[in-house]
């Protein structure tokens, strides 16, 4: 729950930044973003490597 | 029985690799690949022993993580030493340095889910070896041959002093069988999240692409708004 | 009186580095823990271990820097993407993936793993860190500063003027112009990996001559402000993670050498001539390098020149601005790249709380004592033979004497890319038949790698010329070997007749300082080889289980852990 939390003070953060003047035209890329975020919660996984296992091709 | 379940699972991974090597040594440039990617693999489980070493309260367990772990660093050595050969000889260029991340897991999982993890590992691999140097030798590649043979010497070391560790560790060999058994479930959910997020990552990329499209305006807007002129070099302010 | 962590993360060389009271206490990089080459994770092991280095929690930390704002960093990202569409299609989903998977939540990620709340964690100034670690480190009270990497947020270049506790900006160089990624992209051309074949290239160099600097004129122009420009249609610029070069550069230059291949510079013609482009992308750097700094001392009408970033690494170009810029006097940050950014980090917050600034820096011992107690049972554990001895730098110096390589592991481990004595591999400068056994079995690298002498400060000017000075103490210039010396310093002089120096005294590196008195009574030359304590590939050792893993590992003769002796037992070894 910290987490989240912690993390929605970064994007409190993050849309001050970019509402700013000279940034005001990337404001709406926000959006673009979130649903870039979106789709990158499903796909936190592992590397194709890993330790101890011999790939069979 | 447990030698006959730890027989079974050593039998699938020899079948499955005897029945995969044509794949995956199918040309000479996917052998380079495939003993590049074992490289890899050997580089992961060298850092990963080290950690262990670096972390483990007993001396003697440090001293052994840590041989295993040098073990490890001469296997990845020697697979992609091998693999830059045939790359050369191809004239390709070499894959570079074996580089990997870790995943520190004997600090996630414990000492004793990591012993059986890394027996099971050395296991399955000493298999999978074993299945190679037979196909190298039919294949009559003299020097991969020799080159999985010497491996596993080591890999039946390996194999044997984590299964003697963590009978000690587990305090008896029905409890070692449980924690062996409790990772071989952990490693099938691994493996099926590695499919998953493979997956994922397809439908990530088809769907970054169209969000792609979606910036064209604001690519518009950026040439209007900051010129071209305005990335000229040069101090600024 | 406050206690600062400053954190550098993500990019390149992840480190820690805690301030306490206006004082440096500690400053590690995450590498010598993960045991990853310039590991770039988060460095929550070196952060920790800052922590138990001053005896301090989490909970006592008044403030926690980050060496850049990410906010700043996405936004120049997704700038350079959108103006260069469609063409920047292919980086698009991974450079998304890497700042919105990890690289913007930054923040959050060092407040959850150093244990400490969201609210005491705060942005910086890229370069901003680099020139607070370059300047207040050193021993200036007035100084111009220089920047110069690839890229921060959005600078690549910058000049400021420090006096005291304050520094004031007084220009930058934006992306894409950078001497930073100009030296990349030729570095991955001469087929180099990025970030770690900067110093072979450098290397490499005096092998050359500068024949190409008509063609390196297109890639670079310097102005008559001291500025310059990079002709960005010979390099392939993505969001800057990731430096090359185009098909351009190759039809300019010819084809890129191919990774991996072996060198040959005595018989092989295309190895001369890329060793002839190596030296003219030295040349044209050092022009560069000359003319910002000429810029920076009118800027500012200092005396002093400190310098920092990761193009200050290139000790060649700073032996020529000692020479050649102006200033009575040039200092560099033994970290001088990403990693010094967090030590930066740190001083900026401490300086901030209201803490006066350090004093100057003496030593980069500023790392984790070495536990032999620990070393001395993992040893017996081993099967070795470890000895307790009396004399740990005489008996360094016996060693040596007798033609031996001999690691040392003594104390804190050092800041930075360079050993300084602290996790040494040691061997007599004059015999050629040493350096290539070092080079060869144990170091594994191109023959044409120089090593780097150890000598005492106050001697120094015996063998050297332009040594000491501010960067001898930190390896950070090259000096002229002189002509009288070349024949007993063969193994640590270079092609081109300079040698990386390291000037010693008590205070900087106080065992190395006892094994150079030792040597220089048996041998008459004070003067020792040393290179750093790793085998290929890896980092410098730091632990003591890293030090008894190179031990059995790698065929050197003997090792000191503290007051701890191993020695190699050959007639065993070739029993087993």
């Amino acid at each position: 729950m910290n987490r989240f939390i912690s993390r929605l003070r970064t994007v409190g953060a993050l849309v001050v930044y970019f509402t700013r003047r000279e940034r005001m035209f990337l404001a709406p890329l926000l959006l673009v973003l979130l649903l870039a975020s979106l789709l990158l919660l499903l796909t936190g996984g592992l590397g194709y490597v890993a330790p101890f296992v011999y790939s069979l091709f | 029985m447990a030698a006959a379940r730890t027989a079974e699972g050593a039998g699938i991974a020899y079948v499955l690799a005897t029945l995969t090597a044509p794949i995956a040594f199918a040309t000479r440039a996917r052998t380079a690949r495939q003993l590049f990617a074992f490289a890899l693999a050997e580089h992961e489980s060298m850092l990963e022993l080290r950690a262990a070493a670096a972390r483990s309260p007993s001396p003697e367990r440090c001293a052994l993580y840590l041989r295993h772990a040098l073990d490890e660093e001469r296997h990845a050595t020697a697979f992609a030493r091998h693999s830059a050969e045939i790359r050369r000889a191809l004239g390709l260029p070499a894959y570079g340095q074996p580089r990997t991340e870790c995943e520190s897991l004997y600090e996630r999982l414990g000492e004793r889910s990591f012993l059986a993890f890394v027996h099971r590992g050395e296991h399955r691999g000493r298999a999978q070896f074993d299945a190679y140097v037979a196909f190298f030798a039919r294949r009559g590649e003299a020097k991969l041959r020799a080159l999985f043979t010497a491996l596993i010497e080591d890999e039946r070391r390996h194999e044997s002093y984590t299964r003697a560790l963590l009978v000690e560790h587990a305090g008896g060999e029905r409890e070692a069988r449980r924690v062996l058994a409790t990772m071989a479930l952990w490693e099938a959910f691994r493996r099926w999240r590695r499919v998953g997020s493979g997956l994922a990552r397809l439908v990530y990329g088809a769907s970054m692409f169209v969000l792609y499209l979606a910036l064209f305006p604001f690519a518009l807007a950026l040439r209007v708004l900051r010129p071209e002129r305005s990335i000229r070099g040069g101090w600024e302010s | 009186m406050a206690a600062v962590l400053g954190i550098s993360a993500y990019y390149h060389d992840a480190a820690a580095a805690l301030v306490v009271d206006g004082r440096v206490v500690a400053a590690m990089q995450e590498e010598r823990f993960s045991r990853i080459k310039n590991d770039a994770a988060l460095p929550i092991r070196a952060a920790r271990a800052c922590l138990r280095v001053a005896g301090l929690g989490a909970g006592d930390l008044d403030a926690i820097v980050y060496y850049e704002n990410p906010f700043a960093k996405l936004e120049r990202v997704l700038t350079w993407l959108l103006r260069n569409f469609p063409r920047s299609y292919g980086q698009f989903p991974r450079a998304i993936a890497e700042q919105l998977g990890s690289k913007l939540w930054v923040l959050d990620g060092i407040a959850e793993g150093v244990g400490a709340p969201r609210a005491k964690v705060r942005p910086s100034d890229h370069h901003e860190c680099h020139a607070a670690s370059a300047f207040f480190t050193s021993p200036f009270e007035k100084a111009a500063v220089l920047t110069v990497d690839g890229v921060g947020e959005c600078a690549t270049t910058t000049i400021w003027k420090g006096e005291g506790s304050a520094l004031t900006a007084l220009g930058h160089i934006d992306f894409p112009h950078s001497l930073g990624l100009l030296y990349g992209a030729l570095t991955a051309y001469l087929g180099f990996e990025v970030n770690e074949g900067e110093y072979k290239v450098m290397g490499l160099a005096a092998f050359g001559a500068p024949r190409f600097r008509d063609e390196f004129a297109k890639l670079l122009t310097l102005r008559d402000d001291g500025s310059f420009e990079l002709g960005l249609p010979y390099f392939a610029y993505d969001t800057g993670s990731n430096v090359g070069f185009s098909a351009k550069m190759e039809r300019l230059l010819g084809p890129r050498r191919p990774v991996g291949r072996a060198w040959d510079l005595d018989s092989d013609a295309s190895d001369r001539r890329f060793a002839d482009i190596a030296a003219t992308l030295q040349a044209v750097t050092e022009d560069a390098l000359l003319a910002l700094a000429r810029e920076a001392r009118r800027r500012t009408g200092a005396e002093a020149l400190c310098l920092a970033g990761g193009v200050a690494l290139n000790a060649v170009a700073n032996a020529r601005l000692l020479r050649e810029a102006g200033f009575a006097r040039v200092s560099v940050h033994p970290a001088a790249g990403d990693a010094g950014g967090a030590l930066g980090a740190a001083i900026l917050g401490s300086i901030a709380l209201g803490d006066p600034r350090p004093s100057a820096l003496t030593s980069a011992a500023l790392g984790e004592e070495i536990d032999v107690a620990a070393a001395d049972s993992l040893a017996r554990a081993l099967g070795l033979d470890p000895v307790r001895i009396s004399d740990p730098a005489a008996t360094a110096a016996e060693h040596l004497l007798r033609g031996e390589i001999v690691a040392v592991c003594q104390g804190r481990f050092e800041w930075g890319p360079r050993a300084l004595g602290q996790r040494s591999l040691l061997a007599l400068p004059g015999d050629p038949k040493v350096r290539e056994r070092l080079n060869r079995v144990i170091k594994r690298r191109e023959p044409f790698r120089p090593f780097a002498p150890a000598v005492p400060a106050d001697r120094a000017a015996e063998w050297f010329e332009e040594a000491p000075s501010d960067l001898t103490a930190f390896m950070t210039t090259v000096c002229p070997v002189r002509p009288s010396a070349r024949a007993r310093l063969g193994a640590v002089t270079h092609v081109d007749g300079s040698a990386r120096v390291q000037t010693v005294t008590g205070s900087s590196a106080p065992f190395l300082d006892g094994v150079l008195a030792a040597v220089g009574k048996g041998a008459d030359l004070p003067v020792v080889l040393n290179t750093s304590l790793n085998g290929p590939g890896e980092p410098i050792v730091a632990a003591a289980t890293d030090a008894l893993g190179f031990f059995v590992g790698y065929p050197v003769d003997a090792m000191l852990v503290g007051d701890l002796l191993l020695v190699r037992d050959r007639k065993r070894e070739s029993e087993s």
